[in-house]
């Protein structure tokens, strides 16, 4: 019960994050500026949970961002599912309540989720060069965006585990 | 929770596992998910587009009297400005009717104006679309034209139960068929990326090589109805330079769109009316 509740607060808080920031895009639109913080839905996930339990948030939030976008459905589930395996293992040879750690693999999570749209996107349609300098644009924006919550998202994420009985103190350091 | 979780080998098999599985998952499951997640997530966008217009209504009823009787005023200047020219349009129309009877021409498509609210925006540099709240049960139909006050806005791409995806004419995928303003003969417009902060822009190909354009008198690029989609005359934008295509064919040239494209609230769908055919 106390998994499955950890399961439920972990993905209703990531439907949360997914509302605000398609509401923020749609805000941003009128300077043609996109946010894209998907590493967000897969850091909690990664760093706290079983491989199953972190798969199943995982694999809802991939499927619902892809309902939107105009791209061969799944790809943001393989994409989601690949970070996700990545970043569980790294989770396991890093100080997990070191943010500046987590900070720098949510960046990565990211950026490389970005580089594979734009490279999906080119493929699929003409890419000029104003193609690639929208997108490089698009991407430090998100990923300084990123860098300023992805501690205290993470943080905040554990405090609700916490709150729904996760113990942090049982484990063993997980480096 | 665990101490370790991730086992490489575990985790590898799990990922292949999963991604087998997706791949070898029918089209019509995947059809049928990629709706369902759609549906399950369009409420909460219809529910805060109304949010929105609510509290835009709470916000106008704190205008003053005299400035609901000024815009009251103005709005009845407007209308009258605009009932002279229905009149002048019906007019119009009945002499083109007679004068198709007389040639024995076909008629031009007819569309109904299906106006309805943006309730999403997203333009980022892979793709530029906007969700409107009406879909199949307004019987809005796929690659349907969509337009506003200030021309046109984009194509119908996907529809669904009460909302619709429309892509936008500064995507670039977009393309259509278009002409310049008092000449007749036909180009293609073509949607490119955009960069931020900038107006959106798309590029026109095709233009004749006779025809010239300077960046003091830019050139009105209207829409062509050659592609069946759009009626003849709709404002796409505007264009100040052209310059010789790589084939020294015909000459191409940047596009200024309206910047209010970006941030429209309400746009208008045509609809195609199916004429009867006289037996």
């Amino acid at each position: 019960m106390k998994r499955h509740n950890q399961i439920l607060a972990i993905l209703l808080c990531n439907l949360f994050a997914y509302a605000f920031v398609r509401e923020l895009n749609s805000a941003l639109a009128g300077f043609s500026v996109h946010l894209t913080i998907d590493a967000l839905f897969l850091l909690v996930p990664a760093l706290y949970f079983p491989i199953f339990d972190g798969l199943i948030i995982v694999a809802i939030m991939a499927l619902l961002t892809d309902a939107w976008l105009p791209v061969p459905y799944g790809t943001s589930l393989i994409l989601f599912v690949i970070a996700y395996g990545l970043a569980g293992l790294a989770s396991s040879r890093m100080h997990r309540e070191n943010n500046s750690q987590i900070i720098w693999l949510a960046l990565a999570i990211n950026g490389g989720f970005m580089l594979a749209l734009t490279v999906l996107m080119a493929y699929l349609g003409p890419a000029d060069l104003f193609y690639w300098i929208r997108n490089t644009f698009d991407t430090i924006f998100s990923l300084a965006v990123l860098a300023l919550v992805a501690g205290w998202w993470v943080d905040m994420q554990r405090a609700l585990l916490t709150y729904f009985g996760a113990n942090f103190a049982s484990e063993l350091p997980a480096y | 929770m665990p101490k370790k979780r991730f086992y490489p080998k575990k985790t590898l098999a799990v990922i292949i596992v999963l991604l087998a599985a997706w791949w070898l998952t029918p089209t019509f499951i995947r059809s049928f998910t990629r709706v369902s997640f759609f549906e399950f997530q369009a409420p909460l966008w219809s529910v805060s587009s109304h949010l929105t217009e609510m509290q835009q209504f709470w916000s106008l009823r704190s205008h003053s009297k005299f400035e609901l009787i000024e815009a009251g005023s103005e709005i009845a200047r407007l209308n009258a400005a605009q009932k002279l020219r229905l009149q002048e349009f019906e007019s119009q129309q009945v002499e083109l009717a007679r004068l198709e009877q007389l040639l024995n021409l076909p008629s031009y498509p007819k569309f109904r104006y299906e106006v309805t609210r943006v309730i999403r925006r997203d333009m980022s540099g892979w793709w530029q679309q906007m969700v409107i709240r009406k879909g199949k049960n307004y019987n809005i139909p796929n690659g349907a034209a969509v337009v506003y006050s200030g021309g046109v806005v984009g194509r119908v791409k996907e529809v669904h139960a009460r909302t619709a995806v429309i892509e936008l004419v500064s995507s670039r995928t977009f393309r259509m068929a278009a002409h310049f303003k008092n000449d007749e003969r036909p180009v293609t417009y073509v949607g490119v990326s955009n960069l931020s902060f900038s107006i959106p822009k798309g590029q026109v190909a095709h233009v004749q090589v006779n025809l010239t354009v300077n960046p003091e008198n830019p050139r009105h690029l209207l829409s062509s109805r050659l592609g069946g989609v759009f009626p003849d005359g709709l404002t796409i934008g505007w264009v100040d330079r052209l310059t010789p295509s790589n084939d020294g064919l015909f000459k191409t040239g940047s596009v200024r769109l309206d910047k209010r494209l970006l941030s429209l609230h309400e746009v208008a769908v045509l609809i195609p009316i199916e004429i009867p055919q006289a037996e």
